[in-house]
């Protein structure tokens, strides 16, 4: 027995026992039957640095502890509990992320690695004399009495968090830990009075480098780990080949391909990266952009489809390459289903929609009006192409302006012919795409004056005009020469 | 087989509740409000059926029309789902929705930027001066649309579109009917004379304001059940709300009054 659940151990399991012994236990004892799984370093190594990349949200220097056996992720939050508002509120949030996949996970955040990995494994040190100082390693390993927590020590406070601990929290090879233990040395502050160079002569350097690292006198950098290489699929063909429809088949096997590399990492695909080699060693390339990340096969296909619509082959091509350049976990699609269980639409659901239209009418297709502060109409509103969707920020709706604003305005002004009776008067009728428009009620003027710090000062007169039959124009007169344009129309 | 009095009565009561459930059921679920009251009086079911074309017929702009076919958007975004304009003008002015009571949040504007082939288009700078201002194709509108229709996060899809074949007519409203969604449509008079796809067809011409209150005489000229109406609308300067044109001061022309038909 290696390792074994919280309520196996509570049911007298202990670390190794034999298996049928363990086994036999439960059933004699609780009727109950325990699932036993062939303990496997490999996949345990791999899983936990699945879950390392699965915590990257917190910080970009996550990674397994070093040794045969990890069973402790090293993180470097420095400077990142300002995102997170604290360090208390980051290891809440991380201790929360891993409760939400039912992963029992204890959380400590101090000054040095070797402090938190210490409180970590071991406890704060008042509760460790609260339970009598029955702390050892083994227990601990198992798992029992060691409740799920995230512990915070904070600065200053490492060296009096440490000083109670049993040496085994030196993170120290267990020939050390017996030397140790027939020196009658079993707490890390018996350690304290003891010089480094008398530790050194006595039990080695590795002793002393522990020791270092969790006082903070040596220091241990954590190396954020390289990105997993970009997926990528290759084919060349014996002869060049320019028919759209055999490329068109060709990339939908890539596709198929990347699709089936990307699925065991959990990602979906955020940028497809196509290369295209033409016979006379010359390149294209493009790209399509999903705002959500996808594995999904068809949407792939469907969105490489009208892709390759618009941009017809110019030469016969010799091979291509399909690249997953920009890939993002999956996991984000999935909590987006609780949002769309608590009732309203998925937002995400409009991902495949948004993707088709980038697909085929280009990035700059699809438009998500921002509000600006600017007077200056053609100013207030700003299209930004949307890039990424999540949940629409809501509640932060503010009027737009003023004064009324129509529904389709001109991104040029129309000059037209305006007839008052006075100079200066309200304006009576005007001349516009032939057609002359008496004017029946007029609401303003609003005036706007802005924009001189962009060296083409805005000075307009807005008036609301109503014609005879009831139609409502938004027209301005320039300031500067008394000249009159339609701007807009209250469609 | 003979029912007592007591089996009947109670039958007779299951099918009065049946019924009753029947008439609540289409206004949860198989329409949308207007936002229109005087409108969602005689449509069937008190409103747009979903996974339906609207289309609002209008002589030109400025006419408000097309703030009457927004006025479906508070109920659509109430029920968390998105707005579309699809916008090949690129004259869309989205601050023009805050008086109609819209929160531009959960809107999409589709547009169609001109394609060069040669060029990749650069992200970093704006380009927006020299595009050109040539019409897209108009199929591309239509696919777009289409696309959009079928999407079942969408609540509503609003373009304009001048001239629609019947076909591609037919294509947009079967879309609709698969995304569930309502599409409006904003038509010129031409429209008129050419054979409609939609559930609902709506013509309006502007009438003369009183005061500041806009007035408009709409004609409902298709719906199941109660085309050939027409009223005379106003809308309310401080709630937005559209209702029956008061009848206090009549304007010059000839004024209709509610429920002719």
């Amino acid at each position: 027995m290696v390792r074994c659940s919280l309520a196996a151990s509570q049911l007298g399991v202990a670390l190794e026992m034999p298996a049928a012994e363990a086994s036999a236990l439960a059933k004699q004892h609780h009727q109950y039957r325990l699932q036993i799984e062939t303990h496997d370093p490999a996949a345990d190594r791999e899983m936990l640095e699945r879950l390392a990349r699965w915590c990257g949200l917190f910080s970009p220097a996550i990674l397994p502890e070093e040794g045969e056996e990890p069973e402790a992720l090293l993180m470097d939050v420095t400077g990142c509990e300002l995102l997170f508002h604290g360090e208390r509120k980051l290891a809440d949030r991380l201790l929360a992320r891993f409760r939400r996949r039912r992963l029992t996970a204890r959380v400590a955040i101090a000054e040095t690695m070797g402090c938190a990995w210490a409180v970590a494994h071991f406890g704060l040190p008042d509760r460790s004399r609260a339970s009598e100082g029955s702390w050892s390693l083994r227990s601990v390993r198992a798992g029992d009495s060691v409740p799920a927590d995230a512990i915070v020590i904070p600065e200053g406070r490492g060296a009096s968090a440490l000083r109670p601990l049993p040496v085994e929290a030196l993170r120290i090879p267990g020939e050390f830990l017996e030397v140790l233990g027939e020196l009658g040395l079993t707490r890390i502050e018996q350690l304290e009075p003891l010089t480094f160079a008398s530790l050194a002569e006595r039990f080695g350097d590795p002793l002393v480098r522990r020791l270092g690292q969790a006082w903070g006198l040596v220091s241990e950098p954590l190396l954020p780990p390289e990105p997993a290489p970009p997926v990528h699929a290759d084919w060349s063909f014996e002869e060049p080949v320019d028919s759209s429809q055999i490329l068109q088949a060709v990339i939908e096997k890539l596709i198929e391909g990347i699709v089936a590399l990307l699925q065991p990492r959990g990602e979906g695909i955020l940028r497809l990266e196509c290369h295209l080699h033409e016979s006379s060693s010359q390149r294209d390339q493009w790209s399509i952009e999903l705002v959500s990340p996808s594995l999904s096969l068809r949407h792939l296909t469907e969105l490489l489809r009208l892709r390759l619509e618009r941009s017809p082959l110019a030469q016969p091509v010799m091979s291509i390459r399909l690249l997953a350049s920009k890939t993002a976990p999956l996991s984000v699609r999935q909590q987006s289903l609780f949002h769309e269980e608590e009732g309203g639409h998925d937002p995400y659901a409009l991902g495949p929609l948004i993707n088709r239209l980038r697909g085929r009418l280009g990035d700059r297709a699809v438009l998500r009006p921002r509000r600006q502060a600017d007077a200056q109409p053609e100013r207030a509103c700003r299209f930004d192409p949307v890039k990424q969707i999540g949940k629409g920020r809501q509640g932060e709706f503010k009027p737009w302006s003023p004064g009324p604003r129509p529904l389709r305005l001109r991104s040029r002004p129309v000059p037209v012919e305006m007839i008052s009776l006075v100079p200066e008067g309200p304006p009576v009728r005007f001349c516009w795409d032939g057609q002359e428009h008496f004017i029946r009620s007029v609401w303003g003027p609003e005036r706007i004056e802005t924009g001189w710090w962009r060296g083409s000062a805005v000075r307009r007169d807005y008036y609301q005009v109503e014609t005879a039959q009831g139609y409502r124009y938004w027209l301005f007169r320039r300031l500067e020469d008394a000249r009159w344009f339609l701007h807009g129309s209250f469609d | 087989m003979t029912l007592t009095w007591k089996q009947a009565r109670s039958l007779e009561e299951l099918r009065a509740e049946l019924d009753r459930r029947a008439e609540v059921q289409p206004r949860t679920r198989g329409t949308i409000s207007s936002g229109i009251g005087p409108l969602d009086r005689v449509l069937p079911g008190e409103g747009y059926r979903r996974g339906t074309l609207v289309e609002w017929i209008a002589p030109q702009g400025g006419s408000g029309a097309t703030s009457l076919a927004w006025q479906v958007a508070p109920s659509v975004l109430r029920e968390g789902a998105s707005l579309v304009v699809i916008d090949p003008e690129e004259e869309f002015y989205p601050p023009g929705l805050a008086t109609l009571g819209i929160d531009p949040s959960r809107l999409l504007v589709v547009r169609f930027p001109t394609k060069r082939r040669d060029a990749p288009p650069r992200q970093g700078r704006r380009q927006r001066s020299r595009r050109s201002r040539d019409d897209p194709r108009e199929s591309e509108v239509v696919w777009a649309l289409e696309q959009t229709l079928r999407c079942p996060a969408v609540g509503m899809t609003l373009a304009s579109l001048e001239s629609l074949e019947s076909r591609s007519f037919r294509r947009l409203q079967l879309a609709a009917e698969q995304g569930g969604g309502v599409g409006v449509l904003l038509r010129g008079p031409t429209a008129t004379k050419a054979p409609s796809w939609a559930e609902v067809r709506l013509r309006v011409e502007p009438k003369p304001s009183q005061g500041k209150v806009r007035r408009w005489r709409v004609e409902l000229l298709k719906c199941r059940g109660a085309a050939g109406m027409t009223w005379e609308w106003e809308r309310d300067r401080e709630t937005g709300v559209v209702s029956l044109a008061t009848q206090l001061a009549p304007p010059a022309s000839r004024s209709f009054a509610a429920g002719a038909s």
